[in-house]
């Protein structure tokens, strides 16, 4: 499958996770898009169409959790497909979450049986 | 007790198990190890409680857990990678024991940092520290939260 895929988040290391993971499980052909906080997502979807953010919450400058509000409230944003990953556990913050349609909400670390799981519609909520 | 020492150790061991690959066990190492050549790591919480989680990491250590998540040899990675991947592995810890430490409670989490200078403390906030090694070389955790 051949989408494009936005990773937000602060650490290389876990952009970088990431991007195997999602190539693992089948988004080998995928082109992925970077960016290392809220805001530079926002410019990256002025700029570029994409099919799936998956995004970290903790953050500088811009959290994901305000990204993600942002995006729902955007005309062109409002129905894309999120993904959030995250150290955090929350049911708080997981209803919120829920509340904003995000397509699944993954644990960090992240590995590619999570993300498997994440894309099939049981595994995520 | 901030939290059990069992909780904690299978956090730390979890974690870099998931990360690394790295089979941790708890107590100090019987070996020889100088944390001052290595990577000392922190991240302040400030929500429901403030606290710091300060991580201190051998050189060994360091370079071995950046080339199993980078699955490159250390001198292959640059030094923000090889930084990077610590913080990383500092970041998940944290989250996990805070999930444990605070249950269902919301709390707020800084982001973690290579510590430069001493992290955020009270004489009168509680401190606990937890030794820990992998094979023979040894790391500490130290969590100081402040007092009820």
């Amino acid at each position: 499958m051949k989408r494009n895929i936005l990773i937000v988040d602060d650490s290389e290391t876990s952009r970088m996770i990431i991007k195997k993971c999602f190539s693992m499980v089948g988004d080998d052909d995928s082109v992925f898009y970077e960016a290392e906080d809220g805001i530079s997502a926002l410019a990256a979807l002025a700029k570029f169409p994409m099919d799936l953010v998956v995004t970290d919450l903790n953050m500088p400058r811009m959290d994901g959790i305000t990204l993600v509000r942002k995006l729902r409230t955007g005309e062109k944003t409002k129905g894309l497909a999120v993904i959030v990953i995250s150290s955090m556990e929350n049911r708080q913050l997981d209803e919120e979450l829920r509340n904003l349609a995000v397509a699944a909400v993954i644990r960090k670390p992240l590995t590619p049986a999570k993300v498997r799981g994440a894309l099939v519609p049981e595994g995520g909520f | 007790m901030l939290l059990d020492s069992v909780a904690i150790l299978d956090a730390v061991r979890v974690t870099f198990e998931e990360m690394a690959f790295l089979d941790v066990a708890a107590g100090p190492s019987t070996g020889e190890t100088r944390p001052q050549e290595g990577a000392v790591l922190c991240l302040t919480y400030v929500a429901p409680r403030t606290g710091t989680f300060s991580l201190k990491l051998p050189k060994e250590l360091k370079f071995a857990v950046a080339e199993a998540i980078y699955g490159d040899d250390w001198h292959d990675l640059t030094a923000g990678q090889l930084d990077d991947s610590l913080l990383e592995l500092m970041n998940v810890l944290a989250g996990r024991l805070l999930s444990r430490r605070f249950g269902s409670a919301t709390y707020t989490m800084g982001l973690p940092m290579i510590q430069y200078n001493q992290p955020l403390s009270h004489p009168q906030w509680n401190l606990e520290q937890f030794s820990f090694h992998v094979d023979e070389i040894g790391f500490m955790l130290t969590w100081t939260e402040e007092a009820e």
